[in-house]
Order: structure tokens, then sequence, then C-alpha cells
């Protein structure tokens, strides 16, 4: 068995038009954190997250001499792994989105040390706060504070993956912010100036 | 079983293949080499309109319109215009779908679009690519010319005493009297256009098989079915229209300069 730690997954990317190992290596690498994506935009059960995922692999591989290494490879398979995941749920008229209990606390407490939210207030009411008036966000800006916040995605990655301009990344996640600064000040939880 | 090994089975065991670069790099490639199909096509526009407004018969506006705003609204090439808009829409569309058309803002791509349509287009008129449109579509298809190019319907108007057409005969009457045979295909029939000595002519004369501009007044006679025009000034189709030094100078129009040839 060939031992590809030390290659990048660019690289791998490269040799898995020919090499089935170095694709099992890919999947190996990318199959927890896709997997968590996927549950975190949609309420599907692990089954269904499991069928999804099988697609978004054999599609990667179908098209991995699509893969344009301009970008990284992360970010291309986030973003077949966004629109499979859409399209899988498409024939349903929405896609639910729920943030998962799991997901809570660290979403939660990546936004608010991002919005200088008090820390001295009841944090566990203050997260169900959060959590409810997040859940009420429309899917686009609920996309990119995911991405921004769960997955941890610099703007640029945000943009290749869902396939916006940069400064539209920008513009969603300050009217996110905004709409949450917003809620929470009329709701009277405090926030630092 | 964990799924990386079900991916690799489901792969193996339906013989599932990368699908071929070459369909990748023709899709690539093909987005845009269509861009820069519309790009020309938008800028093929560009330079008509460019064209259209530079020969848009300045030098006797006020004998087409009102004012110099109601003869621009009144001969813009709005078939062309419409092209224009029709190609760059396309394009700011298709540069959106290729690769990495996604990074750009709407502003950003659109402006770029306007910009390199609109600059081509100036470089298209610049080496007469607009006049050689305007000269193909005026050839093959006389009858529907004016809908690229308004002007030709403004110039069609003998009960308002503007005419235009191509020379297709001269006769001599007398000494003083000249008809020429005008074709023109918005209009009906073919129109006589009387020239008399105090009419003024181009400086280069008239041949046979020019198109020419004639300013004057329809000669309304019940006795014959003729289409008789009685030219005060005829002036070349093809001019960048300045306006003559007589109208300038704010004089009468001269004597009959050169005899037709």
């Amino acid at each position: 068995m060939t031992d590809y730690s030390a290659d990048t997954d660019e690289s791998l990317a490269l040799r898995s038009t020919t090499d089935h190992d170095a694709f099992g290596a890919l999947v190996g690498r990318y199959e927890q954190k896709l997997y968590r994506y996927v549950r975190r935009i949609t309420d599907a059960s692990h089954e269904e997250c499991e069928d999804i995922l099988q697609e978004i692999f054999l599609k990667t591989y179908r098209y991995l001499h699509n893969f344009d290494d301009s970008l990284s490879f992360s970010s291309w398979i986030y973003r077949i792994a966004h629109n499979e995941t859409i399209s899988h749920f498409r024939k349903r008229s929405v896609r639910p989105q729920t943030i998962r209990e799991e997901d809570g606390t660290l979403y939660l407490q990546n936004i608010e040390a991002d919005m200088d939210i008090a820390a001295e207030i009841d944090t566990k009411a203050l997260q169900q706060q959060i959590q409810k008036i997040l859940d009420t966000l429309g899917p686009k800006y609920k996309d990119v504070l995911l991405l921004r916040y769960l997955e941890e995605k610099n703007y640029q990655e945000i943009s290749d993956i869902l396939k916006i301009p940069v400064k539209t990344v920008g513009t969603r996640i300050n009217r996110a912010k905004k709409q949450l600064h917003q809620s929470i000040t009329e709701q009277g939880l405090f926030i630092t100036p | 079983m964990d799924i990386k090994q079900k991916i690799l089975d489901t792969i193996k065991n339906e013989h599932i293949t990368p699908i071929p670069a070459w369909k990748f790099f023709m899709g690539t490639y093909g987005l845009w080499m269509l861009s820069g199909v519309l790009l020309i096509l938008g800028s093929f526009g560009v330079a008509s309109i460019v064209f259209l407004f530079t020969k848009n018969d300045w030098d006797i506006y006020t004998e087409l319109s009102e004012s110099k705003f109601t003869h621009i609204v009144s001969t813009l090439p709005y078939l062309w215009l419409a092209i224009f808009v029709i190609m760059l829409i396309l394009l700011y569309v298709d540069i959106r779908h290729t690769k990495r058309g996604y990074s750009y803002t709407s502003l950003h791509l659109f402006f770029a679009a306007l910009g390199a349509s609109i600059l081509l287009g100036f470089g298209l008129h610049v080496i007469g690519v607009g006049q050689k449109i305007d000269t193909i579509i005026t050839k093959t298809d006389p009858h529907y010319a004016h809908m690229f190019n308004p002007r030709l319907r403004a110039l069609s108007q003998p009960e308002k005493g503007i005419l235009m057409g191509k020379v297709t005969n001269i006769e001599t009457i007398s000494s003083t009297t000249t008809r020429m045979y005008v074709e023109n295909p918005l209009l009906e029939g073919t129109w006589v256009v009387i020239v008399q000595p105090t009419t003024i002519l181009p400086p280069s004369g008239i041949q046979i098989q020019d198109r020419i501009r004639v300013l004057g007044e329809e000669i309304k006679d019940v006795d014959t079915a003729e289409h008789q025009f009685f030219a005060h000034i005829i002036l070349p189709f093809d001019t960048l229209g300045i306006e003559p030094g007589w109208k300038r100078r704010n004089m009468q129009p001269p004597p009959l300069q050169r005899p037709i040839r």
C-alpha cells in the first residue's frame, strides 16, 4: 500500500486519474469533513448523508480532469459537495437547514468572538437566542456563515466554493452579522461597544 | 463496509472513469470562443452605430427635424442598439459561466464587457467596418436597409421636401432643365428630379449610379403619372456632413456651380 501522507491534495487529485489508491487517499482525507458539511447544510439522516457523500465522491472522480489547479482542491471538492447536496434536495421544495445541537457551541463561539458579544452574560441563554435568530436567516446568508464560522474557510475559499465574488461574501457576512446584531440588541442581549 | 471502500468498489465494478480532459477543454475554450464571437458581434453594432451617427445628415438636420435632439432620437439606429445590447447581455452571461467568471462582481463584469465592446467597436469603425456593414446591408436588401439605418427613411419624405436615391439616368431637356431619374427602394416608382440652373450641385458633379440627397419640393402634377421633385440642393449621399459654406454664412444658395457630367 502506497503511503500518500506527504502528497498534497492537489498532487493526489492529479494522480487519481490513473491511480485508484491515490483517489482512495483523497476520499480518506475528506470523508469526515464532507460528511459533517453535508450534515450541517441539511437535516438529512445518517444514511441519506452517506448516499450524498457517495454521490459527491463519484462526481469528484468523474470530474477529476476538470479540477482547476488555480483553486485549492479543498475549495473544489467543497463546491461539488455543496452543489450535489443542493441538487439532491432540489427534489424537495426546500433545503431544510437548522443548526444541529452538536454544532451549536462551536458556531456560536466563533460568531460571538467575531461580534464581541459580552462573555459575562448567561452564555447558554444567549446561545439559544442566537441559534433561534440564525435559524431565521435566509439560506444565502446561512451558507456563508456556516462556511465561515463552522468550516472556518476564508473569504476567498468561500467565494470559490459558492461561486460568488469575494466582495459578495463579505457583504453577505456583514449583512448577516448586522441582522444578528440588531436582533440581539432588540432582544435586550448585551453586546460590547 | 466503510464508505471509502464502497466508493472504490463502485468505481471498479461500474467501470467508472474520469470524463476525458478534452471535453472540459472544449467546454472551457468553447465558452471563451463564444465570448470572442459575442464581443465581435456587439462591436459590429457599435461600429455601425458610430458610422451611422457620423453620417447622420448633420448638414441638413434642420430640414429633417425640429431640433438636433429630435433628429438624434428619430434617426437612432434602434435595431443596431438592440443587437448591441443583446450581445452585451449574452457576453456578460457567457463570461459569468467561464471557470473564473464568478469571481468578478456584476458591475465590474458589465463595465468590462461594455468597455471592451465600445473600444473594439470604435477600432472597427476606424478601419471602415461600420461603413462596410452598411454597404453590404444596403446592397443585399435595400427594401429593409432602413431598419438598420433609419436615416434612409428620414431622407425618403418627398412630401416634406427631402428625397434620396440612386441616379439611374440623366436627361438634358434644355439648356436650363435637366431631368434625373432616381430610384428609392422605400418609395414607389421612379422619381424624376428636375434640375435647373439655380440648383446647387455637389462640387464633384453627379454621375449615373451615384446616390444623392435632394432638398426641394414635390411637384403635384395631375397630368402625369410621374413622381416629380423639383431640386433646390443636391448633396452627395455619403458625406461627413460638413455644413455648406453658403449656409454657414447665411447666404442665398449660389447659382449652378458645375454642369452635370
